[in-house]
């Protein structure tokens, strides 16, 4: 077999050619515990308390745009006048209120329906969308005061969902509901500069460095050259079941851990300082999901303790030896996602490091008494996560929230679904309506306070990017990062730039 | 150096095995690039003597000609700009910005056959790097059991520190790598840990850290409960082998005395028959409530070798008993109801002739366990444990001891 000899190439007899060893460029990462939930949950409050704290955190800031926007607004002489309340809203008056969205979709899995109807006997599959195709659905404006039935063409060209913030402009009309004009919404929050609460490399690239509080991450004094990446897989999908993609693994973690490929690629990969696993690293498992269904048919009694016909260890186990290969030579961060085995309710807390024997040698130091929680080198986090890596402030999901926008609405364009919800300043507004959400009593942690530089979300159909920018010169990157068993892709962020490229690995 | 054509001839010749670069650089100890140039020349050797004994898989890496890349969604990401700009222009200020990420920005890892190795050369626009993976003595018909050589190269690096070996290899090493302070099995404070537990915590272990595994620190107290389940584990069944009350509010420990206990307590169902008798026996019922409750314990300890146990004190295990207890009143109650009271009554004496035999043998080992039982139960006279072989037949077939009476 001829083969011509070309760069990279490593089709030739061994030589004595000594290898330098390399090394990893050292990753600056910092997690932020934002959605992480006390020990002691509790389920029983109401999940209405959400949308009040999310309305009464967003309203000011889109009543703010909105003013601005509207200030002296003029029909047909008549000049727009702001309302406070939905209910304050009178016929034939022009004026601007701004609450919380509400879609009244029949399609909607609605429990009080189930109830109703009795319709426990099969539970319908789950829906690829919400919307109706006779167009029955129903946008509404609420606050706590009242609902308000929105119409009008700017519904049409307007991303809207269940649980999202907006001011809108308009009229009532006869029959009651709102001609709207106009639609703000609370747009980008203010963005932090990089290194906020990190710190830089202490020589390296020359940036601002604003110290606020300096709790340096051990593997921060290095010097950082450029061209640092951080790679972001999704997907992984472990199964216990099939193997069609095994192969795509281990070519990825040999790729990782720069074994694969020739030397200039190898330096290359030495560059990508952390992984980032964003959901779905282990698949559902149809057949145990079957099973649930048919009931009590399943078994005849009921066993204590583990039983090891019905649970099958063996995609954790790989996932754990993916894990523990790659851990010597980079630091992971692992996000949960729908079918991990974490809690199903955003936000997902960290996959307990039980799941990893192997990998949790690299974890954190059990917390002891007095210290500061440490950040272990496996870090297993919450979704969505939220930090600081390289200095640039990370938001990243397992791809929840934007599935379940998706069922909402008419686009497909998954990067959209992205940017609005940036500019909702809410990473997942359909929280508690659709998506299943921890009722939060004091706070709404879905509610983006502060730009990300980096947004991403895993288990997306296919790989996508952007840059969007706000009002005040913010500037978002968003990615979607395809699901890996599905297209073999991963994604690499340039830590400078926050450039994404695409590594595919196939098998042909 | 030149032993890799053994060992290569060896491994794929003989043995008709699958020998990846990586397996060879673990084999011989040497580094991955070099391995891969060594697959490439015993390949190129042996294919020289004799074409077509041996088969290789390529592993190349580069961009992609882009119609090439359609079926594989590459290209999709251009239309996505497009789909982008249509949709988004709802929103206010700026609009977004897209950078091309072209398909010169995706770089491509194809793994494939040698036999398809041209076709998929064409399909890329620039091959920036190429290697043989792996070498097999037939074409494979499925590049998957390829990922079986990385559970056989697991096994293979088993004893060896992940954070050493990197730089033999060809891994990248990363200095920062932060990894817990071991503290292994606490096999100073657990006694004679039951084996069960004890050889569960290392066997997977060793991959990812063998070499502090050596230096296992004393651990606090505090620390196991820390550190998770492996180790409260240990502790737990330790302490359960202790006291012997199979309880604990974990459930990772209780499967083996739980099962147990199960197992035999569904034994026991098939010889309760010989408990309505008791109950005949004792004139209090409350007492003989209780008596019988014990008898269930006794025995189901003798099934699980776990000794006789203290009077409880934790929470678990009363409840524990109370179930049982409910459980065993309900089956006396219904198996009462199934018995012939006149046949019961006969036939004890009747057995005792039949089996004398056999209680000879049995009452020289169950002597001990009748005083304590006896001693234990007051209300009852004496107790014997024997075999009996039920009249009615069914349960004949299941010799097994029981308590009863001797003095009517």
């Amino acid at each position: 077999m001829a083969i011509p000899q070309q760069e990279g190439s490593l089709l030739r007899a061994p030589t004595d050619q000594k290898y330098a060893t390399l090394e990893r460029q050292p990753s600056s990462y910092k997690p932020l515990e934002t959605f992480a939930l006390e020990k002691e949950k509790h389920y029983q409050q109401q999940y209405g308390d959400m949308y009040f704290l999310r309305l009464t955190k967003l309203k000011p800031a889109v009543e703010k745009i909105a003013e601005e926007a509207w200030d002296g607004f003029q029909i047909a002489g008549e000049t727009v006048r702001k309302v406070d309340r939905v209910l304050d809203v009178r016929q034939g008056e022009l004026c601007w209120v701004a609450g919380t969205i509400y879609m009244e979709m029949p399609l909607k899995p609605n429990i009080l329906d189930d109830i109703s109807k009795d319709h426990w006997i099969s539970a319908p599959p789950p829906r690829q969308k919400y919307l109706s195709p006779t167009g029955e659905d129903l946008t509404m404006l609420e606050d706590e005061s009242g609902r308000l039935r929105l119409v009008g063409t700017p519904l049409a060209n307007e991303m809207l969902v269940t649980g999202c913030i907006i001011a809108v402009m308009g009229t009532e009309n006869s029959n009651g509901d709102f001609e709207v004009v106009d639609i703000k919404v609370p747009d980008l929050p203010p963005q932090t500069e990089r290194w906020h609460t990190s710190s830089p490399p202490t020589n390296g690239t020359p940036r601002k460095k604003i110290k606020l509080d300096d709790d340096d991450d051990e593997d921060m004094d290095k010097p950082a050259p450029a061209g640092k990446k951080i790679a972001i897989v999704s997907g992984l999908g472990f199964s216990g079941t099939y193997s069609e993609h095994s192969l795509e693994i281990n070519l990825l973690m040999e790729y990782l851990l720069g074994e694969a490929l020739d030397s200039a690629t190898q330096e290359s990969v030495s560059q990508i300082s952390r992984l980032i696993i964003a959901g779905n690293s282990i698949a559902l498992n149809n057949e145990a999901v079957s099973h649930d269904t048919i009931g009590n048919t399943r078994k005849a009694h009921k066993k204590y303790g583990y039983d090891s016909s019905a649970y099958n260890p063996a995609p954790t186990a790989h996932l754990d030896n993916f894990l523990a290969a790659l851990l010597p030579s980079m630091p992971i961060t692992l996000i949960p996602g729908y079918t991990d085995p974490a809690n199903v309710s955003l936000p997902q807390q960290p996959i307990h490091s039980a799941m990893f024997p192997q990998a949790r040698t690299f974890g954190p130091m059990p917390p002891t008494d007095g210290q500061p929680k440490q950040t272990g080198w496996f870090d297993t986090v919450t979704n969505p996560f939220d930090g600081e890596i390289e200095g640039w402030k990370v938001l990243g999901t397992g791809g929840q929230n934007v599935d379940d926008v998706f069922k909402y609405v008419e686009s497909e364009d998954r990067l959209g679904m992205l940017e609005a919800m940036c500019r909702w300043r809410c990473c997942a507004p359909t929280a508690p309506d659709t998506l299943w959400s921890y009722p939060f009593q004091d706070d709404d942690p879905f509610v983006i306070n502060s730009c990300p530089h980096l947004f991403f979300v895993g288990s997306q159909p296919k790989f996508d990017t952007a840059s969007i920018e706000g009002p005040d010169g913010q500037v978002v990157r968003l990615i979607a990062v395809p699901r890996f068993s599905e297209t073999g892709e991963i994604v690499l962020v340039d830590s400078e730039t926050l450039e994404a490229s695409v590594v595919r690995i196939s098998v042909s | 150096m030149a032993d890799y054509k053994t060992y290569l001839a060896s491994c794929i010749l003989t043995e008709d095995k699958v020998i990846t670069y990586r397996l060879l650089s673990r084999a011989l100890k040497v580094h991955v690039n070099a391995a891969k140039e060594m697959l490439y020349d015993f390949h190129q050797k042996q294919n020289a003597k004799k074409p077509g004994t041996i088969h290789a898989t390529y592993l190349l890496s580069g961009t992609k000609r882009p119609e090439d890349t359609i079926p594989l969604n590459g290209d999709a990401k251009k239309d996505g700009e497009d789909d982008y700009m249509q949709s988004s222009p709802f929103m206010n200020s700026s609009m977004p910005q897209l950078e091309g990420t072209g398909e010169n920005s995706v770089l491509s890892i194809t793994l494939v056959r040698e036999e398809d190795l041209e076709d998929v050369r064409a399909q890329y626009e620039h091959i920036s790097s190429i290697h043989i993976y792996s070498l097999e003595p037939h074409p494979l018909k499925d590049l998957q059991v390829l990922s079986d050589a990385t559970r056989e190269l697991q096994l293979l690096i088993a004893n060896e520190d992940p954070l050493e070996i990197a730089s033999k290899y060809g891994i990248i090493s990363n200095k920062n790598v932060k990894r817990r302070a071991v503290r292994q099995l606490p096999t100073a404070a657990a006694a004679p840990v039951p084996a069960a537990s004890a050889s569960k915590v290392p066997v997977p272990t060793p991959a990812a850290k063998p070499k502090p595994e050596s230096k296992a620190q004393p651990s606090t107290a505090k620390e196991f409960f820390g550190k998770g389940k492996e180790k409260t584990k240990t502790t737990t069944t330790t302490t359960t082998t202790a006291t012997g009350n199979p309880s604990s509010k974990e459930s990772t420990p209780a499967p083996g005395p739980a099962t147990l206990k199960k197992e035999s307590s569904s034994i026991f169902k098939s010889f309760a028959k010989a408990k309505p008798k008791l109950k005949r026996e004792g004139t209090d019922s409350s007492v003989v409530e209780d008596s019988p409750m014990r008898d269930v314990d006794d025995e189901d300890e003798e099934e699980t070798y776990v000794p006789p146990p203290q009077p409880s004190k934790e929470i678990v295990d009363s409840d524990r008993k109370a179930r049982k207890e409910r459980e065993e009143k309900l089956r006396r109650m219904m198996e009462e109801d199934d018995d012939d009271e006149v046949e019961v009554r006969e036939e004890p004496k009747v057995k005792e002739i039949d089996v004398e035999k056999e209680k000879s043998v049995e009452l020289e080992k169950e002597e001990k366990s009748v005083v304590t039982g006896g001693r234990r139960r007051g209300r009852r006279r004496i107790m014997k444990k024997k075999t009996v072989k039920d009249a009615e037949g069914y349960l004949g077939r299941f010799p097994f001891s029981f308590y009863k009476s001797l003095g009517y």
